[in-house]
């Protein structure tokens, strides 16, 4: 009874340690999504020792020098050289089956320009600094390849590194892959992402402004505000996959599909702009993300200092003059932060695109040095679409699932990135604006 | 302009401002008019979308049947999530809003607004390749993780209050989640060994998923998904409460939580449920996760092992290849009105209900 | 068009003959259903300081918005009567908003400099009339700031921004920045409630010398205030304009009882 006494505050007060409980889970689960994903990124680009093997089979006794890339107490998973195609060396070889397996330290790891890996023994000088024209001759198990000097572009003593060259090695080629033109690049996704969030932001800047200096400047509570302050609203609630559609039936379909008429004269044309491009895409990620501009830059403006409003209308300002001098000077951290919530919205969305003109692989990069430069009706290559395709469609099992992991990776560094700075841009704003009418 | 000039000696900027007047006029009235005509432009475009889904879309009696289980599909799914995202994001919510200390809320906050944040088709990437897999064979673990956990915190509650010493309990009051996530951690592997132990091995048996891609997977992940939108409404409708409201009660000698759940809850309720409405939208509409990692096989069954395909899946998946104006298109296209419907309906049901809140919280 | 008022200005004949710069007759205002301003006869007389005193809310501000219509801002604001700029309506259907607000400048309670530099502060009404050139604007922007006082204190510091001023600094600034559009009128809302005793000197000092060239309205809370730098003084209650009069016979021999409590009972408690 006394113990009672002296503490019956904390007497029945269970339930809050099933709330912490939940914040514990989801911090825990959080911390398994970002470490599954950086290891399955480290995958991609981690050197895997290269081993010799011999084993016994039905077929009687091989021997490979081969990449290790997964084991187990049972099998081994390794890739031999790619001779003829990326993606045709791997194999599971039984434990119970080896004969001999060593990690030969003057194994090499050749990376040539089209991705394939071929390995070999020898010295790592004597494969470095060669002639870019000269023609060499890979001494091939299924015969000799010919490849020519320029299209190696990675030699390295792979079971010679030390821990931090192997790092470093990983680091180098995760950033080949981010930058890379060639087949497993990401630049032609990376440009096409920029190229179309930067679209999208031209469009959707001016109208989300404007519509929302006309809301909260001009338009007081009449029908047609209250009428379109309650469509925004209600928009920021339609799932994305929905807006795909408008964009595929308003725009593409309707738009794009009238145009191709006119343009051509004929009744059914070759579509050119009545199919998924470039420029439908970024209508569409404008009308997806016209909410969260609008609305933010509302608020923007619902924070600059009446005062200030006041001193430029007493001085004979008319009330364009108003807005344009003071007041949205003022509130130009606002501006950017919906634009940054506005991007990072836009850089992270893929349903809408499936339907508007994101595709596998496109052979032109949609900015390049041709007239126009900009084109607007093709179609393009996307991150997060590239994420979705090389997880279940890619040709390459291990290495395109890594990929993924590694374009993900990218993709949700980017999208954090902005909104970590919105946040702190916000953040500023509301000091600002703290400061100003203090 | 009637202002007499003359009964002051005539300025100098006078004749400049007189000179601009017009034009000045001019400019403010075309502004105002052009950003009306704008607003109006862009509400008519508004509303032309749902409307052009209607006037494309097209019904059968064959395709009902095909739609039934996509319906059930979307449902499955984001019941399921909501399976997981409640408990998770409405008790995140609690802890933050009225029990964490300020430094240790300014720093969980935002990091579940930036997990809002993560792309749908990074999780859904995860979910197929890393998750699907790996929960396979280990749903029995999974099920003794989420029936031991709570019991964990409760035990671990019980045992901190009855035998801790009073310091420590006031140092550590506001941040309990700093012990209770190492024992958390600890009980992940334990409870995944333990499903795995061969004494369960004809349970494990029954609980074997017919596909990795399934319910579970889409549940677990979608909830997660959804976790973060749920967090941020109900913990803004939590926090709104007045405080004093709690700490009275709690002079008077009721404990942190009877003062949440007698006092705070009842202000917040509307809150909290506009926020469960706005998560079952989410979920209802989410796409990548559940196209990435549902199987997307139409099936009507309840069961969380097996697969489903959703509404939304549905369209990303057929949509980019249907052929404008056919059967197929129309058939798309209702399907799509259905769901905006549905996540319309939900959200202005959030609406009402968060408007109840804030008068509420005007009258409190 | 250019004769002064013709009718009385003032009960008792006080302004008669005085040219008359601001005039308020019969003037009510309602927010909504609230009345603000009941029935008010005010004028105010050219090249003279008239200040205008009343307990906090009875509608001193309201009624110095009526004379360069700031309230038209406020959405549910309803004016009743008459009131005129130099004779002219100034609710007339034809008139310049712009134009009218450029001549009845007004300066606020707290000092409001825009996020600017301090010569892009005074430079903003300039640069409404279309001034570019930029010898006319340096040359304009210094003599407001003279005008107002400044020009020592900050011709070093015109690039700065006008929020690293000291309070009254940014006072003087915004009424350097009201007087560059060369108004006729100034209305003041406790301009000085926010500064310290030297600088509220100072200010006095300024207002006795825009005398001058300007009609002045001032509202304060500080009777000395008052008494030193007022020609006339008003005395507001509840929204009425109770008495109007010389400063010195308000100060000296009021005609209310009401005026009188006012001046010197409640003086210690309303000054701050
Ligand atoms: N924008 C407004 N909306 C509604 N009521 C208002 C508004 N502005 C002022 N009022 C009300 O009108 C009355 C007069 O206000 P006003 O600001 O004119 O008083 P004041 O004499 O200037 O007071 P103070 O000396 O405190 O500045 C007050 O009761 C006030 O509450
Ligand atoms: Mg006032």
């Amino acid at each position: 009874m006394a113990s009672n006494a002296s503490r019956p505050v904390q007497r029945r007060d269970l339930g809050l340690w099933l709330a912490a409980a939940a914040v514990s889970t989801s911090l825990l689960a959080l911390a398994a999504l970002l470490w599954v994903l950086l290891a399955q990124s480290w995958q991609a680009f981690a050197p895997a020792p290269v081993a010799l093997l011999q084993w016994r089979d039905d077929a009687g006794e091989h021997s490979l020098l081969a990449s290790v890339l997964a084991q187990d107490e049972q099998v081994l998973i390794v890739r031999g050289s790619e001779w003829q195609r990326r993606g045709d060396a791997y194999r599971r070889v039984l434990r119970s089956s080896l004969v001999h397996l060593s990690f030969p330290a003057d194994a090499l790891n050749l990376r040539l320009a089209d991705g394939r890996e071929i390995l070999l023994r020898g010295s790592e000088q004597s494969w470095r600094g060669l002639d870019p024209q000269q023609r060499l001759v890979l001494p091939g198990a299924d015969g000799e390849v010919p490849v020519r000097g320029a299209d190696l572009v990675e030699v390295v003593a792979v079971n010679a590194l030390s821990g931090w060259q192997r790092l470093g090695t990983g680091l180098q080629r995760a950033l080949g892959f981010a930058g890379g033109t060639g087949g497993s690049g990401l630049f032609a996704a990376l440009l096409g992402t920029v190229v179309l969030v930067m679209l999208m932001s031209v469009l959707v800047m001016p109208l989300g402004v404007l519509v929302a200096l006309w809301l909260h400047e001009y338009a007081g509570n009449d029908q047609l505000a209250r009428g379109l302050r309650a469509a925004i609203a209600n928009l920021a609630s339609v799932p994305s996959v929905i807006y795909g559609l408008f964009g595929l039936v308003l725009f593409v379909h309707g738009i794009g599909g009238s145009l191709d008429v006119l343009l051509s004269g004929t009744t059914a044309p070759v579509p050119h702009w009545g199919r998924g491009g470039l420029l439908w895409s970024a209508l569409t990620l404008a009308l997806l993300t016209l909410p969260v501009v609008v609305i933010s830059v509302e608020e923007g403006l619902a924070r600059v200092p009446p005062g200030l409003r006041q001193a430029a209308l007493a001085l004979g300002a008319t009330r364009a003059e108003m807005l344009w001098r003071v007041v949205l000077p003022v509130a130009r951290p606002a501006l950017l932060t919906a634009l940054i919530l506005a991007v990072a919205r836009a850089a992270g969305e893929v349903a809408p695109l499936m339907l508007v003109g994101a595709v596998k692989y496109a052979p032109a990069l949609p900015l390049n040095g041709e007239f126009p430069y900009l084109h607007l009706s093709q179609q393009f290559m996307h991150l997060g679409h590239g994420v979705y395709d090389l997880a279940l469609t890619g040709s390459d099992g291990p290495r395109d699932l890594a990929q993924a992991h590694a374009t993900a990776l990218l993709l949700l560094l980017v999208v954090i990135g902005l909104n970590a700075s919105a946040i702190v841009v916000r953040n500023r704003l509301r000091e600002r604006s703290r400061e100003l009418s203090a | 302009m009637s202002v007499p000039a003359a009964s002051f000696p005539p300025h100098s900027l006078t004749a400049r401002f007189a000179a601009r007047a017009a034009r000045r006029q001019w400019r403010e009235r075309w502004l105002g008019r052009g950003l009306r005509g704008l607003s109006l432009l862009l509400a008519l475009l508004l509303l032309a979308l749902p409307l052009f889904l209607l006037f494309n879309a097209r019904i059968d009696d064959a395709w009902r049947e095909a739609l039934l289980p996509l319906l059930a599909g979307s449902f499955k799914a984001a019941l399921y999530a909501m399976l997981v995202a409640l408990p998770l994001g409405l008790g995140a919510a609690i802890w933050c809003a009225r029990f964490a200390t300020p430094g240790l809320r300014g720093l969980l906050k935002p990091v579940f607004e930036l997990f809002e944040a993560v792309p749908a088709v990074v999780l859904g990437l995860i979910a197929a390749l890393i998750l699907a897999p790996w929960l396979a064979q280990r749903v029995l673990g999974l099920v003794l993780l989420l029936a031991l956990l709570p019991l964990l915190a409760l035990a671990a509650g019980w045992l901190w209050q009855r035998l801790a010493p009073a310091g420590w309990q006031r140092f550590w009051r506001g941040r309990e989640i700093g012990l209770l996530l190492p024992l958390a951690a600890l009980l992940v592997p334990l409870a995944l060994g333990l499903g795995q132990a061969p004494l369960f091995a004809s349970f494990a048996a029954q609980l074997q998923p017919a596909s990795p891609w399934n319910g579970l997977v889409i549940g677990l992940m979608l909830g997660l998904a959804t976790m973060p939108v749920i967090f941020t409404l109900a913990e803004d409708a939590l926090f709104a409460v007045p405080a004093d409201l709690a700490t009275g009660a709690q002079a008077l000698g009721a404990t942190r939580w009877q003062a949440l759940w007698r006092l705070v809850l009842p202000v917040a309720a509307p809150g909290i449920a506009a926020a469960v409405l706005l998560g079952f939208s989410r979920a209802l509409g989410e796409t990548m996760i559940v196209l990435m990692a549902s199987g997307n096989t139409p099936l009507l069954q309840v069961s969380p092992l097996s697969g489903l395909r959703s509404v939304a899946a549905n369209l990303a998946l057929e949509a980019p290849d249907a052929v404008r104006g056919s059967v197929h298109y129309g058939q798309l296209l209702f399907s799509a009105l259905l769901l905006f419907g549905l996540c319309l309906l939900l959200n202005a049901l959030a609406e009402g209900v968060r408007a109840r809140l804030r008068q509420r919280l005007a009258g409190s | 068009m250019s004769a002064p008022a013709p009718v009385a200005a003032m009960p008792g004949g006080l302004l008669d003959g005085q040219e008359l710069a601001l005039q308020a007759r019969g003037l009510s205002l309602d927010y909504g259903s609230r009345r603000a301003l009941d029935a008010v006869d005010l004028a105010v007389p050219c090249r003279r300081v008239t200040a205008l005193i009343g307990p906090s809310g009875c509608g001193k501000s309201s009624l110095l918005r009526c004379f360069n219509r700031l309230n038209d801002e406020i959405a549910d604001c309803r004016i009743v009567g008459d009131v005129r700029v130099f004779g002219a309506d100034a609710y007339a259907a034809e008139l310049s908003l712009p134009e009218l607000r450029r001549r009845v400048g007004m300066v606020f309670q707290k000092p409001n400099p825009f996020p600017q530099s301090v010569s892009e502060n005074v430079a903003f009404g300039l640069r409404l009339a279309g001034l570019r050139a930029r010898l006319e604007l340096e040359d304009r922007v210094e003599a407001a700031l003279r005008a107002a006082g400044l020009w020592e204190e900050v011709r070093d510091r015109l690039g700065e921004s006008a929020l690293r001023l000291s309070a009254g600094q940014q006072q003087r600034l915004v009424i350097a920045r009201a007087l560059a559009v060369e108004p006729q009128v100034l209305l003041m809302d406790e301009p000085a409630s926010m500064l310290d005793p030297i600088s509220t000197l100072r200010f006095e000092e300024l207002v006795v010398a825009l005398r001058e060239r300007y009609s002045v309205l001032l509202v304060t809370h500080n009777m000395q205030q008052a008494a030193r730098v007022a020609d006339y003084t008003a005395y507001m209650q509840a929204g009425r304009l109770l008495e109007f009069d010389t400063t010195d016979r308000i100060f000296t021999n009021p005609r209310l009882r009401g005026t009188e409590d006012y001046i010197t009972g409640k003086l210690a408690r309303d000054e701050e």
